[in-house]
C-alpha cells in the first residue's frame, strides 16, 4: 500500500506521523484515559427527531498534519538528529518500525481464543502477520475500521467516511432487521444495522467475511462473527465501545473503548489516500530481509 | 532506497491512520513516558513541527552505552530510563515505558527442586517454553524434563495475579495449586532481565525509592517490589542485567537470596530487545535453573486465563 508522494514530502510525512505518534501507536490509539474522557465540552446538539447529532468530522485529518511540519524539516536534521547523512536516515526509520513492531503486540486487552487456537494465533501473528496482514494489501474489516472521521446523519441512518483510504459505511438506524443477501454472503464490512438504545447508537455487524482479522496481530475470526459497536456523543467527544463475539473467543471481546473529539476547523477535508498493493512484501521483518527487494 | 522508504511511510500511514480513529485494542497500565528535561531547540524543529505533547527524541534512540561513572551522574529515573532503553524498554518518539510487557523465552538446561522425601533432585530438561507477562503479573513454565530415572516428564506451572495452577495443555484441564505457590512461581518472572527492568521503572514510576550505585566499577539499580522483596540489578558493561537479586521470602526455599546470572545476550527477533542466551537462577547458593536460550519473543500471544474447569 502506497501513498504517491515525493521523497521531501515522505520525509516531512514521517517526521509529522512519528511526533503524531500517540503513546500506544499500533496499540492503543484513541485509548483515552479516565481523565480525558471526564472532559467532554460543550452542548451535545440534537437533531431534529431528537437524537444526539453526530454529524461532523472526528479528530485530526491527514491534511492538517502535513500543515503542522515545516517543509524544510528533513529526518536527518530535524529532531530526530542525526547528521543529515542516509545512513542517520536508514537507522532511523528502522527503528521507527521496530518500535512499531513492539508496540503493536503490547497488548493487555487481548481478544481470549479458546486455548485450541492459542497456536494458531501465534502462528499466524509471528509467521505471518507481516506479511499477510489483510490490511497491508488494503483491505478492511470491521472492527479495526475504528472510528470514522466524517459522520454524515439522517432520520434514518448514519454515514461512516474514513479518511483511510477513503473508505465509508452506510448503517441504517430504524431498527431495520440484517439484510438477508448482505449477511449471507460474506464480505470485509458484513451487514451493519443499527438502532438507538436512549442516546446511544448500536451497531450491530454480522456476515464479516472470515479473511479479515479483528486487529494486526493476527486475530482471525470465522464467519460468525457479531461485531457491535455502541456510540454516544457528549458535547464535543465521540465514544465508542466495541465488542466482539466469535466461536473461537473463550468470552466476547471488549475492545478498549475509543473516543475522539469534534474537528472544529470549517475548512476541514479529507486527503485523497489511494490504496495500491505494491509494497507490503517490503515490510521490514528483521529476522528475514531480502536485501534484493531494495531498490526494486 | 526510495522504495524502502516508501515501505516504511506504509507504517508510517497505518500509524497516522491508526492515530485518527481505527482501533486495534489495549489498555495500558501505564502508557505514558515522562518527558526529559526540555525538548531540543535546534533551528530545525523550532520552525514548523507543531509542539509533540512529549519532545521527539529520535536522536536519543541512538543509544550511546554509559559508563558506570556516567550513568551514576544521572538522577535514578534517569539513569533507570537509560538502561531500560538499552534493552528494549523504552521505545518510540514518546519514549514508552509500556510496550514490552510480555516475553517467551525457550530453553534447554537443567533444573533442581527437592522431592517429596525433600531431597534434591536434578532433572534434564528437554524443552522448556515460559511465557512472562509483567503486568499481570504471569507466568507459566511449560516443561519437559527427566530424572536420573529418565522417565521424561512434562508439567505446565501457571501462576496469574494471586492464583496458581498446573495445566495438562496450556490453558486446558487446570488443577489448582496452593496460594503459597504464586509468589515463588512469579519470582522467576522478577527475576528475568526484562521484567527486573520493567520493575524498576514501576517503582520509579510510583515515586518509589531507586537506588543506583557503584558496585566494584559495576552499576546496580536496587527497588524494592510490590510485595517489599528488596530487588537488586547488577548491570555488566553494557549495560545489561547480568545479575539479578532477590531477598526473597520464599515458601518453598525460606528466607534466601535468590539470583539470576545472565550472560551472552543476544537479539534474538531484530527488535532491538537483547535477551540472555544462559541464565541460571539460584536459591542460596543451590542451582534451581541452568539454561541454555534458543530464543525469546517479545509481546507474543500469551495468556493467563483460569482453565474453564476451575472456574465453573
Amino acid at each position: 500500500m502506497t501513498r504517491h508522494i515525493s521523497r521531501s514530502s515522505l520525509v516531512l510525512f514521517l517526521v509529522v506521523a512519528a511526533l503524531c505518534l500517540p503513546a500506544g501507536a499500533f496499540g492503543q490509539d484513541e485509548e483515552v484515559s479516565k481523565a480525558d474522557r471526564a472532559k467532554p465540552t460543550g452542548p451535545t446538539p440534537r437533531t431534529a427527531d431528537g437524537k444526539p447529532d453526530f454529524s461532523g468530522y472526528w479528530g485530526q485529518l491527514s491534511l492538517e498534519e502535513y500543515k503542522l511540519a515545516s517543509p524544510t524539516t528533513s529526518i536527518a536534521d530535524g529532531p530526530e538528529g542525526g547528521d543529515g547523512s542516509g545512513a542517520a536516515f536508514t537507522w532511523w526509520i528502522t527503528h521507527f518500525e521496530m518500535d512499531g513492531q513492539v508496540r503493536g503486540r503490547a497488548q493487555t486487552n487481548r481478544p481470549i481464543y479458546k486455548p485450541e487456537y492459542w497456536d494458531k494465533i501465534r502462528a499466524t501473528d509471528w509467521d505471518y502477520s507481516r506479511k499477510h496482514d489483510p490490511s497491508n494489501r488494503c483491505l478492511p474489516g470491521i472492527p479495526r475500521q475504528g472510528l470514522p472521521q466524517k459522520i454524515v446523519q439522517t432520520h434514518n441512518e448514519v454515514v461512516f467516511l474514513y479518511e483511510r483510504l477513503n473508505r465509508f459505511r452506510i448503517i441504517p438506524t430504524d431498527n431495520r432487521p440484517h439484510n438477508e443477501t448482505r449477511s449471507q454472503i460474506p464480505s470485509w464490512f458484513g451487514d451493519s444495522v443499527g438502532h438507538w438504545e436512549g442516546d446511544t447508537l448500536v451497531i450491530e455487524t454480522i456476515g464479516l467475511i472470515d479473511q479479515s482479522w479483528l486487529g494486526g496481530t493476527g486475530y482471525i475470526h470465522t464467519e460468525d462473527t457479531k461485531v457491535t459497536e455502541r456510540m454516544h456523543r457528549e458535547g464535543n467527544t465521540l465514544f465508542l465501545e466495541t465488542t466482539v463475539e466469535d466461536p473461537m473467543l473463550l468470552q466476547p471481546w471488549q475492545m478498549t473503548p475509543v473516543s475522539v473529539k469534534l474537528n472544529p476547523d470549517p475548512m476541514a477535508a479529507f486527503a485523497e489516500e489511494i490504496c495500491e498493493d505494491r509494497d507490503s512484501q517490503l515490510l521490514l521483518d528483521p529476522k528475514n530481509q531480502d536485501p534484493t527487494h531494495q531498490g526494486r | 532506497m526510495l522504495h524502502r522508504a516508501v515501505v516504511f511511510t506504509t507504517l508510517a500511514t497505518l500509524m497516522l491512520a491508526v492515530s485518527s480513529g481505527a482501533q486495534q485494542s489495549s489498555p495500558s497500565p501505564a502508557p505514558k513516558k515522562a518527558a526529559p528535561a526540555a525538548p531540543k531547540q535546534t533551528p530545525s524543529n523550532v520552525s514548523g513541527i507543531a509542539p509533540a505533547t512529549e519532545p521527539s527524541t529520535f536522536a536519543d534512540r541512538k543509544l550511546e552505552i554509559p559508563t558506570t561513572a556516567a550513568l551514576l551522574k544521572k538522577t535514578p529515573k534517569d539513569a533507570v530510563d537509560t538502561v531500560a532503553e538499552i534493552n528494549g524498554l523504552v521505545r518510540g518518539g514518546q519514549r514508552t515505558t509500556s510496550s514490552y510487557n510480555v516475553l517467551e523465552f525457550t530453553a534447554t538446561g537443567t533444573m533442581a527442586e527437592p522431592g517429596a522425601d525433600g531431597k534434591w533432585q536434578e532433572y534434564k530438561i528437554s524443552k522448556l517454553v515460559a511465557g512472562m507477562d509483567f503486568v499481570l503479573p504471569a507466568l507459566r513454565f511449560d516443561v519437559a524434563f527427566a530424572g536420573p530415572d529418565g522417565h521424561a516428564k512434562h508439567q505446565i506451572r501457571v501462576a496469574s495475579g494471586k492464583q496458581a495452577w498446573d495445566e495438562e495443555k496450556p490453558g486446558i484441564n487446570g488443577t489448582a495449586m496452593p496460594d503459597t505457590t504464586v509468589e515463588d512461581r512469579l519470582r522467576l518472572v522478577w527475576l528475568t532481565p526484562p521484567a527486573a527492568l520493567w520493575g524498576a521503572l514501576r517503582a520509579e514510576d510510583a515515586g518509589d525509592k531507586v537506588v543506583v550505585a557503584d558496585e566494584g566499577g559495576k552499576a546496580t539499580i536496587s527497588y524494592s517490589m510490590k510485595n517489599g522483596e528488596p530487588v537488586k540489578i547488577v548491570l555488566d558493561a553494557g549495560m545489561k542485567p547480568e545479575r539479578i537479586e532477590i531477598q526473597a521470602h520464599s515458601h518453598a526455599f525460606g528466607n534466601t537470596l535468590m539470583e539470576a546470572d545472565c550472560s551472552a545476550y543476544k537479539d534474538f527477533e531484530g527488535y532491538a530487545a537483547p535477551f540472555p542466551t544462559r541464565m541460571t537462577y539460584k536459591a542460596g547458593a543451590r542451582t534451581i535453573l541452568d539454561l541454555n536460550i534458543s530464543n525469546h519473543v517479545v509481546n507474543p500471544y500469551v495468556v493467563f486465563l483460569v482453565p474453564t474447569n476451575m472456574s465453573k
